[in-house]
């Protein structure tokens, strides 16, 4: 039978019904036989209810959602009005034919006056540098905690905390530790929730 | 100003509008078809997209913001990114998922940017009962909902989105990755410390509320 200790470790995601396969049954099993993580699964089961339960808003009324729409659609015009040529929509929906030709006007204008850049081929110099990220691993009192991802552009992708606590729980579920390239922790993050999908994921 | 005058005729009092061709249309096109057609200028399509999404815009700002009027700029903003940026939309991507994103982040930003001392800790929680209701609770059934909200409001704000997202809103964790630009694996990471935090401080909750009762 599967220990305890790994049942209340999978209960937060078995009690939404993130978890299948027969790793589900194997949990439902220990379940209707230990009557202390069954009390544990109910907790986490009333918090995912009431959760759900939650999303069954009273509905504020027709009033406000028609106030929301008009704030929205009077908002929208006031940014076409200050960002581009006035009442713009109101041409293009009752006088089309004028709109079109305005149009096509100002887009001869603009085209003549100035070239777009979209039709100068960019020499292999100029263009911009191949987002390849590399990884640097995090160390802590000389033990990796953790990954950082840096694009090319200098960007972190992935919070280092979080890869390391990641890191900290698989090394508790006896997953080889000192992981050192992203491809590593990947695959360990993989086989982490194979674990608890039974490889299943949805 | 025709736009204006179509606001006009639709009134203030929430009453149904005769259906007219044009809007037909618009209720039986796809999203994606909307927003092209906002890209084009058309008002009614705009429209279309904001009847469609503002109740679940608002509500999913709302349960990451715990606040209506908060909740309600949120989502506001939101469409009007939308507006902005619509010649941005990539379409081998699904209206929504581009549109939640763009609801979550303003969110996230809205609680960076609130004081510290608007927070409500944990511990003062039972103490709210039977102070004034706040004017978002008037829109919850019961207390139930407030108090969801309220331990929900603290936890971090990495746990709480995905939660919402997954638990309130019923998104997969697929969808969800591709709203919060994170892996599988790690919105599966994060929802289970988040059901654990709530759980956590769900009974904490429960704990202080009772002991305050007695």
């Amino acid at each position: 039978m599967i220990s305890c200790e790994k049942v209340r470790r999978l209960l937060p995601l078995h009690a939404g019904g993130d978890i299948g396969g027969r790793q589900e049954h194997a949990i439902d099993d220990h379940l209707s036989q230990c009557l202390g993580c069954y009390r544990v699964f109910q907790e986490h089961l009333e918090g995912v209810t009431s959760l759900k339960v939650s999303r069954e808003h009273s509905d504020p009324g027709p009033e406000f959602w028609q106030a929301f729409e008009d704030d929205v659609m009077s908002r929208a015009r006031e940014s076409v009005a200050v960002t581009s040529s006035p009442a713009t929509w109101r041409l293009s929906a009752h006088r089309p034919l004028l709109a079109a030709a305005a149009s096509f006007l100002l887009a001869l204008t603009v085209w003549f006056a100035f070239e777009p850049e979209s039709s100068k081929p960019l020499s292999k110099a100029d263009r911009p540098p191949v987002a390849i990220s590399h990884i640097v691993p995090i160390y802590e009192g000389g033990e990796s905690t953790g990954l950082e991802r840096v694009s090319a552009s200098g960007r972190r992708s992935v919070s280092t905390r979080e890869e390391g606590e990641l890191m900290r729980l698989m090394r508790q579920l006896d997953y080889p530790s000192g992981a050192d390239d992203i491809r590593q922790l990947e695959r360990m993050q993989t086989e982490y929730h194979s674990e608890i999908d039974d490889g299943i994921f949805r | 100003m025709s736009g204006s005058e179509t606001l006009a005729r639709r009134g203030a009092g929430g009453q149904a509008r005769e259906p007219v061709p044009s809007e037909s249309l618009e209720r039986t096109a796809s999203d994606t078809d909307l927003i092209r057609r906002v890209q084009e200028g058309h008002e009614d399509s705009f429209r279309e997209l904001v009847r469609r999404y503002q109740k679940r815009a608002y509500w999913l700002a709302y349960n990451v913001v715990n606040d209506s009027e908060e909740a309600r700029d949120v989502a506001q903003e939101a469409f009007l990114r939308v507006f902005k940026s619509a010649d941005r939309f990539d379409y081998r991507r699904s209206f929504y998922t581009w549109f939640y994103r763009i609801v979550v982040n303003l969110a996230i930003d809205h609680l960076r940017k609130r004081s510290v001392s608007r927070k409500v800790p944990l511990e003062d929680l039972a103490e709210m009962e039977g102070s004034e209701r706040r004017p978002e609770a008037r829109l919850q059934d019961g207390e139930l909902g407030q108090e969801i909200l309220d331990v929900l409001s603290g936890l971090p704000e990495k746990y709480r989105t995905v939660i919402v997202l997954r638990d309130i809103e019923e998104l997969s964790c697929q969808e969800i990755g591709l709203i919060i630009r994170c892996s599988h694996a790690t919105v599966r990471w994060r929802l289970h410390q988040a059901r654990k935090l709530f759980r956590e401080h769900w009974a904490r909750m429960k704990r202080r509320k009772g002991v305050v009762e007695k």
